[in-house]
C-alpha cells in the first residue's frame, strides 16, 4: 500500500469506516493479483518459453541454496570403511530389532511400523539383564548383520540405535512426527516385496556414511513387481522416511500411493565401534548458524 | 609447514604441506601446497592401518596394526625393510637415538628392540601375575637409560630396566628386563569401592616423576621416591583420556569426545570437581586447572594424535578427518586441513619459519611502500596547499 493511501487511511478517525475501507482496497489489490495471474497464464499457455524464462529469472533463496561452503561434499570417499565387508559379501542383510528396557505400548506400536518395511527381520523383547555389548555378541554368534534399538521415554518413542555388525559404527538418530500408514489419506497396503531404495542428499562425508548405513538395511537386489519404493530425503539434516508405490496409470502418466509409515529422524551421534569413541556428536550450537548443514 | 599423518582408511600416509593460516573449510581460504599420498603399500588397507610413526635418522618408521614394521626413506619414503613382528596390536614405537635403535611394544608384553640393519631384539616383559595381562602403554624415561613404564587394563604402572650397563654395540647388550617399581592402586573411594585400574598413557616430566592418565579420565601424578601411590589423583572429566601429550609444564589431554584441554602440571582448581553423595553429602574434590580448551575450527570427534612440535604448536587429528595446528601459548589455530580420512598418527617435520620470514619481509616492503605513498602524498599537498602544517606539528612536538 503505498504512503498516501496510508496516510489517508490513518485521517479516518472513525474506526468501522476505516477498516471497510481498508478491506476493501485490500480485496481490489487482491482481485488485481488474481486477474494478472490468469493472464499470465495464458499467454505463458500459449508460449511456453515466458514460463521458463520466468522461472529461471525470479529462483527463490533458500537456507539449501544458501549453504556454507562444505570442502568434503566434493571430495570422493576414499579408502574402505566399516561397511566395505558387507557390501563385498553376498549375505543378504539380517537385523535385530529390540527395545530399550522396560519399554511400554508405543515403542512395541512403532516395532510393528518397522518390522513392515525392515526385511529379514527379527523382534526380540529386551530383557534388562542384558547391556547392549552382550546383546552384539549374541547377535554376532547368530551373523546377524545390524542390530536396532528402540527408544522410549515417558510412553512416547524417542530414538533409534543402528549398531552396523560386527565392529560398528553406531548410529544413533532421533525420532519426531510419526505418522502410521493408516492414518495417511489413500494409503496404500505393503507387500513383502523388497523395495527399492532412494537416498537423497547425503553428500558429506558424514552424509555419505549415514546413506551407507540405510543402504546396507536393504537388500541390494529390489523387487521390481512390488512397485514399492522407501524414500530417505535429506533436508537441513532431518532425514524423512516415506514408502510409495508407483503406479503405470498409461505409458506416460504414472501414479503414486503411499504406503507409510512417515517419520523424520535427525542424527544426534555417530560412534566408532560399539558405542565407543564419538565420531561426530550434535550440540545446540550447531544450530547457531541456519545456514551450515553436516548431513 | 611439513606434517606426515597416517590415513587409517587406506592404510598409507599422507605428506601434507601448508603454510600457516591454511584453511580448506573457507571456500577463499588458503589451500595446502600440497597433500600427496605417501609409503603406498599395495596391501595397506583399513586393517593394516598405520598406528604409531617415527622419524629415526633418515628414515621414517610406521608400525601397522597388523605388527608389521615398515621403514622408509625420508627423502622419498621408498620402502628399505618390511619386518612381521607380531600379529598382536602394537601400543607404542619409541625413538631411542641415544643408543642408536628404535623400540615397538606390543599389547602382549611382548618388545623388539630394533636398528634399521640388525635383526630385531625380542624382549618379554617381566609378568607377575599367572593371568595374562595386556598392556596399554609403554613409555621411555628420557633421563634415566634404560628404564621405561609401562601399564594397562588391570594392570598398574611398572618401571623397567631393560638393560643394566649397555655395550658399545648396543644390539649385543645383554638384556635382562627387571621390574624397578611398582605402582600401587590409589586408596578406596569415599563409598569405600575399590578404584578400577585402567592405564592408558604415561609421560615422564623428571628422573623420578611421571603422570598418567586413565580409561576413567583420570590424570595421576606419580613420585617414586615419594611412595608407590600416585602422589596426586585428579578426575579431569567423566570420559576415557585417549591422548596425552606435555609441552612445558602443561599436559594437553583429549578424550572420547570432541575435547582438546590444556591442563596445567602446577596449578590446582580446589574445587574443580563436585561429587553429591545420598550418603557423604557434597564433595568437592581439587584438580588440575584447565588452562583454555583448542576448541577453534570446531572439532566433532575424538582425537588420537596429539603432536608436540618444539613446545610451540600442537598438531592434532582423529576421527574428523582433519589436520588442526594450533598455537600452544594462544591456542589459536594456526592450519585446518581437510584430509578425507581418520588420523591416528602424525609427526610435523619442519616449520616453514623460512616462508613465514618471506611473508614478513614482504610485509615489510609494502610497508615501506606505503611509507613512501604517504610521503608522496604530503609532498603533493605541500605543493598543492603551501601551508607547511606538518612541520609546524613536529616542531610544537620536539618542544614538549
Amino acid at each position: 500500500m503505498s504512503e498516501d493511501t496510508t496516510k489517508i487511511l490513518k485521517g479516518i478517525r472513525n474506526k468501522q469506516r476505516r477498516q471497510k475501507l481498508y478491506a476493501d482496497l485490500k480485496h481490489e489489490k487482491n482481485k488485481a493479483k488474481h486477474k494478472a495471474r490468469a493472464e499470465r497464464a495464458t499467454e505463458e499457455r500459449n508460449d511456453p518459453s515466458l514460463k521458463e524464462q520466468r522461472l529461471a529469472d525470479n529462483v527463490p533463496e533458500t537456507l539449501d541454496s544458501k549453504r556454507v561452503y562444505d570442502e568434503t561434499i566434493v571430495e570422493d570417499m576414499e579408502g574402505e570403511d566399516e561397511f566395505d565387508a558387507y557390501f563385498a559379501s553376498d549375505k543378504p542383510p539380517k537385523l535385530l530389532l529390540t527395545t530399550s528396557k522396560y519399554a511400554k505400548k508405543p515403542a512395541y506400536e512403532f516395532a510393528d511400523l518397522l518390522m513392515d518395511f525392515l526385511p529379514d527381520v527379527t523382534f526380540v523383547k529386551r530383557k534388562p539383564q542384558f547391556s547392549i555389548n552382550d546383546m552384539v555378541k549374541f547377535c554376532n554368534n547368530r551373523e546377524y548383520t545390524d542390530l536396532v534399538i528402540l527408544n522410549e521415554f515417558n510412553k512416547k518413542v524417542t530414538g533409534l540405535t543402528f549398531i552396523h555388525l560386527p565392529e560398528g559404527p553406531t548410529f544413533y538418530f532421533s525420532i519426531t512426527s510419526v505418522t502410521e500408514g493408516k492414518k495417511i489419506r489413500g494409503h496404500g497396503r505393503s507387500t513383502d516385496h523388497t523395495p527399492e531404495l532412494i537416498l537423497n542428499n547425503f553428500n558429506t562425508r558424514l552424509g555419505k556414511t549415514v546413506g551407507r548405513l540405510f543402504q546396507s538395511l536393504f537388500p541390494k537386489k529390489p523387487e521390481f513387481e512390488g512397485r514399492q519404493v522407501i524414500t530417505l530425503h535429506n533436508q537441513r539434516d532431518y532425514i524423512f522416511f516415506r514408502r510409495h508405490r508407483y503406479l503405470f496409470k498409461s505409458e506416460e502418466r504414472v501414479g503414486l500411493q503411499e504406503i507409510g509409515p512417515q517419520f523424520t529422524l535427525k542424527l544426534r551421534r555417530l560412534q566408532k565401534g560399539i558405542r565407543d569413541e564419538t565420531e561426530w556428536e550434535f550440540r545446540p550450537e550447531m544450530e547457531k548458524d541456519k545456514r551450515k548443514f553436516y548431513l | 609447514m611439513k606434517v606426515l599423518v597416517s590415513s587409517d582408511e587406506t592404510g598409507h600416509v599422507k605428506e601434507v604441506v601448508c603454510l600457516k593460516g591454511t584453511d580448506t573449510s573457507k571456500k577463499d581460504g588458503v589451500k595446502p601446497i600440497s597433500v600427496s599420498k605417501v609409503c603406498l603399500e599395495p596391501a595397506a588397507s583399513l586393517k593394516s592401518r598405520v598406528l604409531h610413526m617415527i622419524i629415526f635418522e633418515d628414515y621414517l618408521i610406521t608400525l601397522r596394526i597388523d605388527g608389521v614394521v615398515c621403514i622408509y626413506t625420508l627423502s622419498d619414503y621408498t620402502l628399505v625393510k618390511y619386518i612381521k613382528l607380531t600379529s598382536v596390536k602394537p601400543v607404542s614405537l619409541i625413538n631411542y637415538s641415544q643408543f642408536g635403535c628404535f623400540i615397538a611394544a606390543f599389547e602382549n608384553n611382548k618388545v623388539f628392540i630394533m636398528t634399521v640393519e640388525d635383526e630385531p631384539v625380542e624382549l618379554n616383559l617381566p609378568v607377575e601375575d599367572k593371568n595374562p595381562t595386556i598392556i596399554a602403554t609403554f613409555a621411555p624415561n628420557p633421563f634415566k637409560d634404560g628404564e621405561f613404564a609401562f601399564g594397562g587394563e588391570e594392570n598398574d604402572i611398572k618401571l623397567v630396566s631393560l638393560f643394566e650397563k649397555p655395550n658399545k654395540k648396543f644390539m649385543s647388550t645383554k638384556f635382562e628386563p627387571k621390574i624397578v617399581f611398582t605402582a600401587e592402586n590409589v586408596p578406596n573411594d569415599f563409598l569405600d569401592l575399590r578404584v578400577p585400574i585402567s592405564v592408558k598413557h604415561i609421560k615422564f616430566l623428571e628422573e623420578n616423576k611421571f603422570i598418567s592418565v586413565t580409561k576413567y579420565g583420570q590424570l595421576r601424578i606419580y613420585d617414586t621416591t615419594i611412595k608407590n601411590q600416585p602422589i596426586h589423583d585428579f578426575k579431569i572429566g567423566p570420559k576415557p583420556i585417549i591422548q596425552v601429550a606435555i609441552s612445558e609444564d602443561n599436559a594437553i589431554l583429549s578424550d572420547t569426545t570432541s575435547l582438546i584441554g590444556k591442563y596445567s602440571l602446577t596449578k590446582i582448581d580446589s574445587n574443580a570437581t563436585r561429587i553429591n553423595s545420598a550418603s557423604a553429602g557434597e564433595l568437592r574434590r581439587p584438580s588440575v586447572k584447565l588452562l583454555g580448551k583448542f576448541n577453534e575450527g570446531t572439532n566433532t570427534g575424538a582425537t588420537h594424535a596429539i603432536y608436540n612440535f618444539e613446545n610451540k604448536y600442537v598438531a592434532t587429528g582423529g576421527l574428523d578427518r582433519y589436520l588442526r595446528v594450533f598455537d600452544i601459548k594462544t591456542r589459536k589455530l594456526v592450519a585446518k586441513v581437510y584430509l578425507g580420512t581418520q588420523i591416528s598418527s602424525i609427526i610435523v617435520v619442519e616449520d616453514d619459519e623460512e616462508e613465514e620470514v618471506v611473508k614478513k619481509s614482504k610485509k615489510r616492503h609494502d610497508s615501506d611502500n606505503d611509507e613512501d605513498d604517504e610521503e608522496d602524498m604530503w609532498t603533493q599537498l605541500e605543493t598543492n596547499t603551501k601551508e607547511p602544517e606538518p612541520k609546524k606539528l613536529k616542531k610544537k612536538s620536539r618542544k614538549l
